[in-house]
């Protein structure tokens, strides 16, 4: 089973939006998001236990290398970072287009990504590069085991979990816990070193238009709630009944 | 043909010491034969216990004075009258090997009265009817010797009768006829074959030691206890087979092989160590007794070389199991306690330094903070700008920025004094006095990393490496000079280790520095009058392991308290449990460490335990809540704020 895991570089800190309106990349500390780890963990077990391999893919700025030097020291077997200045500023959409048209690259059974990043929270890419891919996909996974109809999914639930057996190939994205993702060794970080990084123009990918659909135009805070009244005593219940009749309530 | 069989068995030793890695243990010749003179010659550590101590002298020394009677007895062997010129002649000799032999036979009496009557747990594991034997031909070897010489001088050969005693009066056993003349050869050469037997009896057996020991003693570590040799990890030029540890036994320096063959099981070490007593599965002496049982069977194996070398297996789980490796909190104490100068944690580290980076293989707790010193430079994983969060309610506390000159003295706050809510409180109690002193300082703020001490003894040391050059860029470009730092951890690694990483500075503990603005006058003394009692519990990294002691007492008896001391104190303190990256581990077997520590400390009736570092603190407190007792938890430097400054704590 060949697998390909989505991974992206998020800011270490709080992340901070720049003048543009867009998170600030640039001299900000980056690591490999810890949503995308328990995917990659998930496909490194597949993979170990059925055979195949891991391919990582990203697209980002160059620092986005860092990210699949992680996924590569934890045990995947080969990476491809698609970066263009173009793509600074990519919607959800635009990021999709250019993944799928990466992952088209490689044999694949399954792509796996995190539920959503720990910066943006969209969480709307995993299922918009299926859609391009044009295979299913499920979305918070907590198990998957390979099966004659291609894979037995377990999918979080408010309640508890559903089970779908889904035809291969297969987006999914899993949540955090299903797996407990490791701790990539100093062998495994040096190693990785030596492991192959293709890095893809838009124009290997076939994509001209990567303007965004999308831009955001304004931010604006939440309004900070007024400090609310204190009532004590012996009046308390009254004051109550005034207040919610002032506000129409009763 | 004794000899003969005695070099093959040593040379099979001496081989495998051989095959191990190079150890740079040369340096200070003068400091070493100084330690030579007095573990060895003076049996300094062995007097740490008095009748064990009286023991081992005697037979030790005892040896020592009869070695050349060996040469005496072949001679005498070969022909009866022959001896050793000018010692043979002397009666300052006779009388000497007399009175040692003489000491010998009490020596084993001794020891016999410890091992069978006293019975101490600290040889649980040992082998026992080994050093059975070993007493008894040690005991054969002066009672012929004393025979032989009582029968020497009832054929009155000339040997002195005045000054051998003991020779003399058992002399009466004998006649002067022929039967004697048959028993003084039956001595002489029972005496020669049990002395020949025993050299090729000692590779093999515990008692090498009377060869290794010296020689272990001088390679032993100068300096202070806690400080690590580092392991240099280049990762651009490295290739992947760099060795990260100690996997498998040719893996281990050639002075943690010698450690092996020096072990005496004599268990002083086991006596004392906090994991053992709280029923973890680590006893430093069975690591040690398992690490050599490995590293002998495989010896033929690594002296083979190529194809042999393939074959070895790796000592961690095969000799000893993974959570024997987890449970040692590196407090020392096993290190201090051993007469031969065994260095367990060096081993104990390098074991980890391979499971952590080879094999990313240890309790998955732990992992949250390795993971918080990678990304947030912190083990809490806190954002480095809440390092200055506790300076809010205090006023104004210099923050270095880059560019600024430097302070007289730099505060190195370490991350616990910045995010732990109970530590804070020690941080603003130092960040007070020090004002109120006059002492013109300032922290690192968010420049202030981890200085790598938690990584480092769980072995991650190429962690530890980036935290530590980092850190010295950021103090060697601030021009710091000067640093005073509150964790008995911190103040290790910056005092220590930094130097090897290119950081040299002056490293105080927050107590010596309290204890110096005391003294001169600039803090004090206690208005408030007495305090009541209290008791300090010795950090093992700045107690044992840095040899600062007094300090805190200083500083303790200034606040106006009336010490105590437990029974385990000083260079004997017993850990909190917190060392060697344990704090950041759970620890399930037996009982806590930081609950044994605290009720030693409750039973001595104080109504305070002081402590020095910000990790003894949290245990130690945390151990007297979970017991609901009433006796506080607090930092020497809270004690000594409360005490003298007139504002109540920040
Ligand atoms: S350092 Fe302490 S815990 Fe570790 S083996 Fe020695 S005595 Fe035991
Ligand atoms: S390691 Fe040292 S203290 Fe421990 S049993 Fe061996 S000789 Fe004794």
């Amino acid at each position: 089973m060949n697998v390909i895991a989505c991974a992206k570089l998020v800011p270490t800190g709080t992340p901070t939006l720049g003048p543009d309106h867009l998170v600030v990349r640039s001299g900000v500390d980056g690591a490999l998001d810890p949503g995308d780890e328990y995917g990659l963990e998930l496909a490194l077990q597949l993979t170990e236990q059925h055979g195949g391999d891991v391919t990582v893919v990203s697209m980002g700025p160059d620092e986005a290398g860092q990210a699949l030097q992680r996924a590569l020291a934890m045990g995947a077997s080969r990476g491809a970072l698609v970066s263009d200045p173009s793509l600074r500023g990519a919607d959800a959409l635009v990021t999709a287009r250019v993944l799928a048209a990466a992952i088209k690259r490689y044999p694949f059974d399954l792509v796996v990504a995190g539920v959503e990043s720990t910066d943006g929270y969209t969480g709307t890419v995993p299922v918009t590069v299926a859609e391009i891919l044009g295979v299913a996909s499920v979305t918070a996974v907590r198990r998957l085991e390979p099966s004659d109809a291609g894979a037995r999914i377990e999918r979080m639930t408010e309640r508890g979990y559903d089970v779908y057996e889904c035809p291969l190939p297969a987006v999914v994205t899993v949540t955090a816990g299903a797996v407990e993702p490791r701790y990539p060794s100093l062998k495994g970080i040096m190693q990785a070193k030596q492991k192959p990084i293709d890095r893809p123009s838009l124009q290997d990918l076939g994509l001209s238009d990567t303007k965004a659909t999308q831009t955001v135009t304004a931010v604006k805070d939440a309004p900070t709630k007024a400090g609310g009244e204190i009532v004590q005593g012996d009046e308390a219940v009254v004051r109550i009944a005034d207040l919610l009749a002032e506000a129409k309530v009763i | 043909m004794a000899v003969t069989l005695f070099w093959r068995r040593a040379r099979a030793r001496l081989e495998v010491l051989r095959a191990a890695r190079p150890a740079a243990r040369t340096d200070h010749p003068g400091a070493r034969a100084r330690r030579e003179l007095s573990h060895v010659l003076g049996q300094r550590k062995l007097f740490q216990k008095a009748a064990p101590g009286v023991m081992h002298a005697s037979i030790f020394w005892g040896f020592l004075v009869l070695l050349p009677t060996i040469v005496e007895a072949m001679l005498a062997a070969i022909d009866r009258d022959w001896t050793l010129p000018y010692l043979g002649h002397v009666a300052w000799f006779a009388f000497l090997q007399d009175l040692f032999a003489t000491l010998v036979v009490v020596g084993v009496a001794i020891a016999f009265a410890i091992r069978k009557i006293q019975r101490p747990d600290r040889f649980r594991g040992s082998h026992m009817e080994e050093a059975d034997r070993i007493l008894l031909t040690i005991l054969g070897i002066v009672t012929t010797l004393l025979l032989w010489n009582a029968s020497r001088i009832a054929l009155g050969i000339p040997v002195h009768p005045d000054a051998a005693a003991v020779a003399h009066a058992l002399s009466v056993l004998f006649g002067s006829g022929r039967g004697t003349d048959v028993a003084e050869r039956v001595f002489v050469w029972s005496h020669l074959l049990l002395v020949l037997g025993f050299l090729t009896y000692l590779p093999r057996s515990k008692h090498l030691h009377i060869i290794t020991a010296a020689p272990n003693v001088y390679l032993a570590k100068n300096g202070p206890r806690g400080y690590l040799e580092p392991l240099r990890i280049d990762l651009e030029s490295a290739d992947a087979d760099v060795q990260l540890g100690v996997s498998v036994a040719t893996d281990l320096s050639r002075k943690q092989v010698l450690d092996l063959f020096s072990c005496t099981e004599c268990g002083r070490c086991q006596e004392v160590c906090p994991a053992w007593n709280t029923g973890k599965a680590l006893s430093p002496k069975l690591l040690i007794m398992d690490l050599r049982d490995q590293v002998a069977n495989e010896a033929p194996l690594i002296t083979a070389g190529g194809a042999g070398i393939v074959e070895l297996q790796p000592l961690v789980p095969n000799a000893v199991a993974d959570q024997v490796v987890w449970d040692c909190v590196t407090c020392g104490a096993c290190v201090r306690e051993c007469p031969v100068d065994i260095e367990h944690v060096d081993t104990i580290i390098d074991l980890r330094r391979n499971l952590v980076m080879a094999e990313s293989r240890f309790p998955r707790e732990a992992e949250t903070m390795l993971r918080g010193v990678e990304t947030n430079e912190n083990p809490w994983g806190q954002p480095a700008s809440a390092r200055t969060d506790w300076t809010a309610s205090l006023e104004a506390i210099r923050v270095l920025q880059p560019g600024d000159p430097p302070p007289e003295v730099l505060f190195w706050v370490g991350c616990a004094g910045a995010f732990d809510e109970r530590a804070q409180q020690t941080t603003k109690s130092i960040a007070r006095l020090l004002t109120a002193a006059g002492v013109e300082f300032a922290i690192l703020g968010p420049r202030e990393r981890c200085t790598g001490d938690p990584a480092r003894r769980m072995g991650h040391e190429y962690l530890f490496q980036t935290l530590a050059e980092a850190n010295v860029e950021t103090l060697n470009g601030a021009g710091v000079t000067k640093i005073v730092a509150s964790c008995a951890h911190c103040f290790n690694t910056l005092a220590n280790e930094y130097p090897d990483y290119g950081g040299r500075y002056e490293v105080v503990h927050h107590t010596e520095l309290l204890s110096a603005l005391v003294a001169e006058g600039r803090l004090g003394p206690n208005p408030a009058g007495e305090r009541g009692s209290v008791t300090y519990h010795d950090a093992c990294y700045l107690g044992r392991h840095n040899g600062r002691f007094d300090a805190p007492r200083d500083v303790l008896r200034a606040a106006g308290a009336a010490a105590v001391e437990m029974p385990r104190n000083r260079e004997r303190a017993f850990c909190c449990g917190a060392g060697g990256a344990r704090m950041w581990m759970e620890e399930k077997e037996g009982t806590r460490i930081n609950d044994t520590r605290f009720a030693e400390a409750e039973a001595t009736g104080a109504d305070t335990v002081a402590t020095a570092c910000p990790y003894c603190f949290v245990m130690l407190d945390d151990a007297a809540k979970a017991k609901g007792s009433t006796v506080r938890v607090a930092d020497v430097a809270t004690l000594l704020a409360e005490s003298t400054l007139a504002e109540p704590g920040g």
